[in-house]
């Protein structure tokens, strides 16, 4: 069965991000820059891109091509939160889904697209969702690989939506320049022409054994490229997490012990959640602190046990803590599990101890999810709670690596 | 010191307390053995903190003393050498003068007296037990035990130890194995719990020749295992064992009898599929038969009949293969008895032919 592959790439994303946050930059010519002295453009608003306002230009040119720029420094949080929300977004409609970039993204729909209506559905869904939620264009490609997914979402910028089926792919193929396809460069589209290849097709019906004296190895993939064949998947997995950890900066800094603890308390059950979600444990504790001059510290304790019980996290962080004397208050906190391994969620314990501590966090899991976080906690930490201050009700547990 | 010794004689008891030996060297002399020689005998003594083994070697005393020596030089050098006498000399300066034939070695030793010392059991209790006898426990019960296991304790086999009976058990938290053996002269009851380490030592040790019964006596957080003039001296591990007698089902109603050698070649064949997913088998009873199937959606799909005499309802459960595994290849007896409940229930393995032994599995949700 040939598969179906989205790819699904922002229009003009950092430009659109800041358009949304700002109402004033809407329908103007803006450009994204970085925040140095020498700074280029990132991105243009497609607004600017009518004045000739191309990504790498510095801002001289930029200027000079369109009087009337607006120009944005880049603010990287911004864009790698939306990149995030995103993938939510993706999510709803297959798990097999690879952020290949902050702005593109690839979806295997080959075995949920029925569920929606099918492949253009899905498309027509994703855009109107990200438009309405984001106000953000995106393009999309579908096509049975992500070569020709890139392609179709290239070719149908900005705002589009392009179906290429398997039947189609020689048709768009046939007279197109090499240097549009995904991985062809400059340098390898002049070494094409410089063998008479100058389109796709020309390229698939090109001898293999010429492109491999040329190109070496690659030669047989250049090959299977302009055929529009490309056997690289949709890579879904994350990679092993090393560490699960979160950290937050406090609203004001604070000295007092008990206060610290309180924070401490939260981002164990940050931690300790995310690790259970994902089935993990980890064996060490760190603990890190930051004072107001921005010295950091990190204090690491090895536990008896692999363990994701936020209470076990709990109480060797605070155990850390007291024994560190503070040389003035502290602006910002971190509490990070590593040396992690997987939890075999399969086999349970022998000991019915063990398993009604595994069954009661999965509960307090189930409950703080369906209800918000921290609504079921132990008695104990009430009393903190009351006292300490009360971190923002936005954290929610996304993605086993989130770090930001 | 000065002796001779045959290099065969030398070789035997280094070999027995190479294992004790240190190997990840936290303290540099560790690593090495002492050597001791009185009027008569020589001794050789190796420790790792935890556990102690003194041996004594049969040579030619010429003079008394002692030295500590790198115990994996000393080891290299005598199996290499040719059979024959070999002169043994401490030098002055901490030196050591190994002489066979027409090999030379000289050690850079450290003195006898930083080796530490092994402490001494005093007057214990000691109980005398068959040879056989012990070494057919720890080997029922070794697999079980558990192996760096975070939980400390578990690193450790519970002995018991009652008027007319000797128990070991193992656990990992994942399977328990109980094996049971009636001994004479016990005084009274002890509990302790030994390291997996000095188990595997003394398995060892009473696997080598000679037919001796081994003494075993307990002192003040101290275990004594004698073999003839061998002894091994471990110290106990300090904690509270889990309650094992609660994970051993007691109402466990369906009992099935298999042939250990089917069941066994099922589960291995069966289980190639599924190595990569924790071993996961699945077993199905049902009228006169168990069916082993294992499936991963990546490779396939594997299964296997085993005929059985069984008419009750279909029952599935599924194991770590490794587990029923482990326990069906210390088990003797032609048959094997499987004690189920329902899927989620520990299972009870026992040997047909050994009533004082049994093994608990904690099956896996599949």
């Amino acid at each position: 069965m040939p598969k179906i592959i989205m790819c699904v790439d922002m229009d003009a994303f950092f430009a659109s991000v800041e358009q949304q946050a700002d109402p004033r930059l809407r329908g103007k010519p803006i450009a994204v820059t970085g925040s140095g002295a020498r700074t280029v453009i990132t991105t243009a608003s497609y607004e600017a891109r009518k004045f000739g306002v191309k990504t790498g230009m510095n801002i001289y040119e930029a200027k000079k091509a369109c009087p009337q720029l607006i120009l944005v420094t880049g603010d990287n949080e911004k864009y790698i939160h939306t990149c995030k929300e995103l993938t939510k977004v993706y999510n709803q409609f297959t798990p097999d889904m690879e952020t290949y970039s902050i702005d593109e993204a690839f979806l295997d729909i080959t075995t949920t697209h029925h569920l929606f209506g099918g492949p253009e559905a899905i498309g027509i869904s994703i855009k109107k969702i990200i438009k309405d939620r984001f106000g953000i264009n995106c393009t999309i490609g579908i096509a049975p690989n992500i070569l020709i997914a890139k392609l179709a979402s290239d070719i149908s910028k900005p705002d589009g939506l392009r179906w290429i089926r398997p039947d189609d792919v020689p048709d768009v193929l046939k007279d197109l320049p090499v240097k549009e396809l995904w991985g062809i460069g400059s340098k390898t589209s002049e070494r094409l022409a410089a063998l008479g290849i100058k389109t796709c097709g020309e390229l698939g019906r090109a001898s293999a054994s010429l492109l491999r004296n040329r190109f070496g190895i690659i030669g047989e993939t250049l090959k299977l490229m302009g055929m529009g064949i490309c056997s690289r998947p949709v890579i879904a997995e994350e990679e092993e997490p090393k560490s699960i950890g979160h950290s937050m900066t406090l609203p004001k800094n604070i000295g007092d012990r008990d206060e610290i603890k309180a924070y401490i308390l939260k981002l164990s059950e940050m931690v300790g959640r995310r690790a259970r979600r994902y089935r993990y444990l980890g064996r060490k504790v760190s603990l890190t602190l930051r004072y107001p001059d921005f010295e950091t510290f990190t204090k690491q304790t090895t536990l008896s046990q692999y363990a994701n019980d936020t209470h076990i996290i709990y109480k060797s962080a605070a155990d850390m803590l007291s024994g560190i004397r503070l040389k003035d208050r502290i602006r910002l906190i971190g509490v990070c599990l590593s040396d992690i391994t997987e939890d075999e969620p399969h086999q349970p314990s022998l000991f019915e101890i063990e398993r009604r501590r595994k069954d009661l966090l999965n509960i307090m899991d189930a409950v703080n999810d369906r209800f918000g976080d921290f609504k079921l906690t132990w008695a104990s930490y009430i009393m903190q709670e009351r006292d300490g201050g009360v971190i923002s009700p936005a954290w929610r547990p996304t993605g086993v690596r989130l770090t930001l | 010191m000065k002796l001779k010794i045959e290099r065969k004689e030398l070789l035997t008891g280094l070999q027995r307390v190479q294992g004790v030996v240190e190997k990840k060297v936290t303290m540099p002399i560790l690593s090495n053995i002492k050597m001791e020689t009185d009027s008569s005998a020589i001794k050789l003594t190796a420790t790792d903190l935890e556990i102690g083994i003194v041996g004594i070697a049969k040579g030619e005393v010429l003079e008394k003393g002692g030295i500590a020596v790198s115990a994996k030089k000393l080891y290299e050098i005598v199996r290499e050498l040719p059979e024959g006498a070999i002169n043994i000399t401490v030098l002055d300066g901490g030196r050591l003068e190994i002489r066979s034939g027409s090999s030379l070695f000289v050690l850079m030793c450290a003195p006898v007296e930083e080796y530490p010392a092994i402490p001494e059991i005093g007057k214990g209790k000691f109980i005398s037990i068959e040879k056989k006898i012990l070494s057919d426990m720890i080997k029922k019960i070794i697999f079980a035990v558990g192996e760096n296991d975070t939980r400390y304790i578990l690193n450790g086999a519970l002995m018991n130890i009652s008027k007319d009976a000797v128990q070991l058990i193992g656990t990992d938290g994942h399977r328990l194995a109980v094996s049971e053996k009636a001994v004479k002269g016990a005084s009274d009851d002890t509990t302790a719990i030994v390291p997996k380490k000095a188990l595997t030592e003394v398995k060892k040790l009473i696997d080598e020749a000679g037919e001796e019964n081994i003494e075993m006596g307990f002192g003040k957080n101290l275990i004594l295992f004698r073999k003839g003039n061998t002894e091994i001296i471990c110290r106990l591990m300090e904690g509270t064992y889990p309650n094992y007698k609660q994970v051993i089902p007691a109402k466990n109603d369906i009992k099935i009898a298999v042939n250990k050698k089917n069941l066994e070649g099922a589960l291995r064949r069966v289980s190639i599929l599924s190595r990569e997913k924790a071993n996961a088998v699945k077993l199905e009873l049902s009228e006169g038969r168990i069916t082993a199937v294992s499936t991963n959606p990546d490779m396939g799909e594997a299964t296997e009949d085993i005929p059985v005499e069984y008419n009750g309802q279909p029952v599935f459960i599924g194991f770590n293969a490794r587990y029923i595994l482990d326990t069906l290849s210390v088990i003797e007896g032609e048959d094997v008895i499987l004690e189920l409940q329902d899927s989620l229930s520990p299972c009870i393995i026992k040997d047909k032919a050994d009533k004082d032994y049994l093994c608990v599995v904690m099956p896996m949700r599949l």
